[in-house]
């Protein structure tokens, strides 16, 4: 090998330069040859242990991994999507979920409002944004007929619980005979009152001087509008503060349809024409506007001056809010305003709650014979509103089979009864074990006196002339409508009768949109889960 | 040889448009496609999740029928009005005191912007506390006063002047920051001028500062207008639209329609009027303004205006004597 040419040296030293030059190039030349040297050998030994740990179980040398450690769903992550309302009806269990299974629990809350766009729009887009979707059992018929979400009939014979779940939730399970939800919630609303106002024997005295007649849980609306005038202005509860009658959600753009048709379905739900609330089902005219509906309209409207004023703008969460902090006699609303009595830190009203299902009427509205109908005791038509928190697979999902299990976990009979019995996780009864008052009193919330707010829930659900909600596709659009009139008759704009006149033209045209035929087959389902 | 200028001219454009090409992309993709896509949507029968009809002209008539989409137009224009009178009126008189101010100017101008500073959930959360008749410090104040009980948020008209305080209170400070820059820039001889000759101060404001302030005044209108008519946070937060329709505006309805109900058709629609709306009351805004700048610009060269003014001043001094 020829020795690297010489080059000019300044050392000094006497050496020859030749040499030196030749002897530094010889170190950097054996400096590179040593740290080549030290990446081959590098490389070589990473080589060999790669090898080696392949070969290892084959020699011998290192036990496999063992096959019952590994959990059944290892590295699979499920994404769920809920409403953010309901979301720590959710979390409250995923840890266990994960621990249980190694896989992985990614919780997607939407805002209330928002979820029903934000689900369609991913439906719609078809891209795999959730494997499972929480959401209101109203729109189970739309996503199911769309094919948005998956049957779960191949499911369920390893679910050894769904008969548990109590017959009227259960049939919101179905969609033309198969099952593409799992429940976890039972939604239906009543009425709470104050026992220290109601059974207070002076209140009772003076009532009867007043309305003739005795002072108790209201049975008709007239009587919660006496009783609502009766205690509003003065202090019925001794503790120094003005009372009101009433507190209800009023307020636009929130649950007030719901609110307004709980009145309504005394009026128009005829217990001998079962399904017929909404429309008729032979020819799918809406009955929003019919005589039922127009007085239910005017009586909630007479009820504003036993309020409180900004009971018009008032939510479903203000009024949670309000009632257990103030002194109001009566609310309507879904279970959740009990579970918000018992927190001794934002209640006063703790162990002072009662509860009656929804006032009926002597008088219901019947359409055939466009006539009132007289009962001799007051026919009730309780009403389950908004359908109830229920789980689907989506259909775009990988891992459907994953997200069955978690969905299955969620409904667990135990985990289901500890989403019950939690405050804040906006699961209310559906089971018949929840039904029983022991778990409510010894669990989170220490529920006081749980058995005749249970017992309320389930007559509520079980009674003959019970009513479902709107369960067509375009539900969100005929209670968008309702909201919007209703709104122009409270605030005055216009007559009851005017407003529920327009609201039915525009039922017309949502139906229309839709697809009479198709609108009707989906309701004529619905008249066969009533009566 | 050089290059003659006519075919360097060419090359040179055709640079220049390269490189106004990337910023030209961004703006046709993210401002021209989704305005024409959104009068696309307003000509169709669009529900989330739907299929879409092209239906022409049926979303426009049909919510030009509609008495609430009505109500909230006329409440989105009065809301306009208001707001931007009552915000500029104080944010140019906030702005002309702090002017005038020598001392502690800066922490006065920062405690002016702290509404602006804050997110609209914020204030309007503030705001619905400070209106609630039961428990908020107004109606409180309102009561050790002896004055009535107001009914902000369940009574029409008062909740629409709720919604104008809340909103008057967040923008003033934007109107006062325009101002105060615009003040802060006029030029100082024309004052000092004034000032020699004996004007008053009010002569001063009306002739010198009120005209040469007409661009920065415009601007702060003009900007403050365009966004006032979309309103939609506070109102969302506060009222809702309610009671009934009293304080809904265009903006909430049209979230509402498309949104929560799913029409994206009419929602479009919705918008698309506003658009033209505002368009209009801009064009027609900038000329009012620029045919009032002009007309107040000409007693400024008028001697005959200054000599009179010299006048008036000479006859307040007698008087105050």
């Amino acid at each position: 090998m020829k020795r690297p040419g010489k080059s000019k040296s300044t050392s000094g030293s006497g050496t020859n330069p030749q040499f030196e030059c030749g002897d530094a190039k010889m170190e950097l030349l054996s400096r590179r040859l040593s740290r080549r040297a030290v990446l081959h050998g590098g490389l070589k030994a990473a080589a060999g242990a790669a090898g080696l740990t392949a070969l290892a179980p084959m020699l011998g040398l290192v036990k496999p991994a063992d096959a019952q450690n590994r959990r059944r769903y290892d590295g699979v992550t499920v994404k769920v999507a809920v409403g953010s309302f309901m979301s720590t009806g959710v979390t409250l269990f995923t840890k266990a979920w994960e621990q249980e299974t190694g896989g992985k629990v990614e919780v997607v809350q939407i805002p209330f409002g928002d979820l029903y766009s934000k689900l369609l729009s991913a439906f719609t887009s078809h891209v795999n944004a959730y494997d499972l979707v929480i959401y209101a059992n109203d729109w189970v018929p739309e996503f199911a007929s769309a094919g948005y979400i998956i049957s779960l009939e191949k499911y369920y014979p390893e679910k050894t619980n769904w008969n548990t779940v109590i017959p009227p939730v259960q049939h919101l399970m179905y969609v033309k005979g198969k099952r593409y939800t799992v429940p976890m919630d039972g939604d239906c609303i009543f009425g709470y009152y104050r026992k220290d106002a109601i059974d207070n024997p002076q209140h009772a005295s003076k009532f009867k001087a007043k309305y003739g007649y005795d002072l108790m849980p209201p049975t008709t609306w007239k009587q919660y509008h006496d009783i609502a005038e009766f205690f509003t202005g003065w202090d019925w509860a001794g503790d120094g503060i003005k009372g009101w009658g009433v507190l209800e959600a009023m307020g636009p753009h929130d649950v007030d349809p719901y609110i307004f048709t709980s009145h309504a379905t005394a009026y128009s739900a005829h217990p001998d024409l079962p399904g017929t609330l909404f429309f008729d089902p032979a020819t799918m005219k809406p009955q929003i506007a019919n005589p039922g509906w127009v007085r239910a309209l005017n009586e909630w409207k007479a009820l504003k001056p036993f309020g409180p004023p900004q009971m018009a703008t008032y939510g479903g969460g203000d009024e949670r809010g309000n009632y257990p902090a103030g002194n109001y006699v009566f609310t309507i609303d879904w279970a959740d305003t009990g579970v918000e009595a018992q927190d001794p830190t934002v209640s006063k009203i703790r162990g002072k709650l009662g509860y009656f299902i929804l006032p009926g009427s002597t008088e219901v509205y019947n359409y055939k014979t466009k006539k009132w109908d007289h009962f001799s005791t007051p026919s009730h038509a309780p009403y389950l509103g908004w359908g109830g928190w229920h789980g689907s697979v989506t259909a775009t999902s990988k891992i459907q089979d994953a997200a069955w299990d978690f969905l299955n976990f969620l409904d667990s009979t135990r985990n289901a009864l500890v989403a019950v019995t939690t405050a804040g996780t906006a699961r209310n009864p559906y089971r018949e074990d929840q039904f029983d008052p022991k778990p409510w009193i010894d669990g989170p919330m220490h529920y006081d006196d749980p058995k005749p707010y249970l017992d309320t829930i389930h007559a509520s659900f079980y009674n003959k002339n019970t009513q479902f909600d709107l369960r067509i596709p375009g539900g969100g659009q005929y209670f968008n409508s309702l909201d919007k009139w209703i709104q122009l008759a409270l605030s005055g704009s216009m007559s009851a009768e005017r407003a529920l006149t327009h609201c039915a033209s525009e039922w017309e045209r949502i139906t229309d949109q839709f697809g009479r035929d198709s609108q009707r087959e989906f309701y004529v389902t619905l008249q066969k889960m009533t009566g | 040889m050089r290059p003659s200028k006519s075919t360097a001219r060419p090359a040179r454009n055709a640079t220049k448009r390269l490189m106004l090409a990337p910023a030209f992309l961004f703006f046709a993709a993210f401002t021209i496609f989704p305005l024409i896509f959104t009068a696309y949507v307003s000509l169709s029968a669009w529900n989330i999740g739907g299929r879409h009809i092209f239906i022409g002209l049926a979303n426009y008539r049909s919510i030009l029928g509609d008495i609430t989409y009505l109500l909230s137009l006329r409440n989105t224009v009065l809301f306009t009005l208001a707001t931007t009178f009552i915000e500029y009126v104080l944010g140019f008189g906030i702005a002309y005191l702090v002017n005038g101010v020598a001392r502690w100017q800066r922490p006065i101008r920062l405690a002016v912007l702290l509404p602006m500073l804050l997110t609209p959930i914020v204030v309007g959360f503030i705001w619905k506390m400070m209106l609630d008749p039961s428990f908020g410090p107004i109606d409180s104040v309102l009561r050790h006063l002896g004055l009535p009980r107001i009914n902000w948020l369940s009574s029409a008209v008062p909740a629409f002047m709720g919604i104008v305080l809340a909103d008057t209170w967040e923008w003033t400070p934007f109107m006062f920051l325009i101002l105060f820059a615009g003040l802060r820039s006029l030029p100082t001889e024309p004052f000092e001028s004034a000032r020699v000759d004996g004007a008053s101060p009010w002569r001063i404001f009306w002739d010198l500062t009120f005209p040469l302030m007409i661009p920065a005044s415009a601007a702060a209108i003009l900007l403050r207008s365009v966004e006032s008519f979309k309103l939609f946070d506070i109102v969302y937060l506060i009222t809702a639209g309610g009671p009934g329709v009293a304080t809904s505006t265009v903006s909430l309805d049209a979230y509402f329609t498309g949104l929560r109900a799913g029409d994206l058709g009419s929602a479009a629609a919705m918008t698309i009027i506003l658009l033209i709306i505002v368009i209009v009351v801009t064009m027609s805004f900038l000329q009012l303004v620029a045919r009032f700048g002009q007309s107040k610009m000409r007693p400024l060269s008028s001697p005959k205006d200054l000599a009179s003014s010299r006048a008036n001043s000479r006859t307040q001094v007698h008087e105050t004597r």
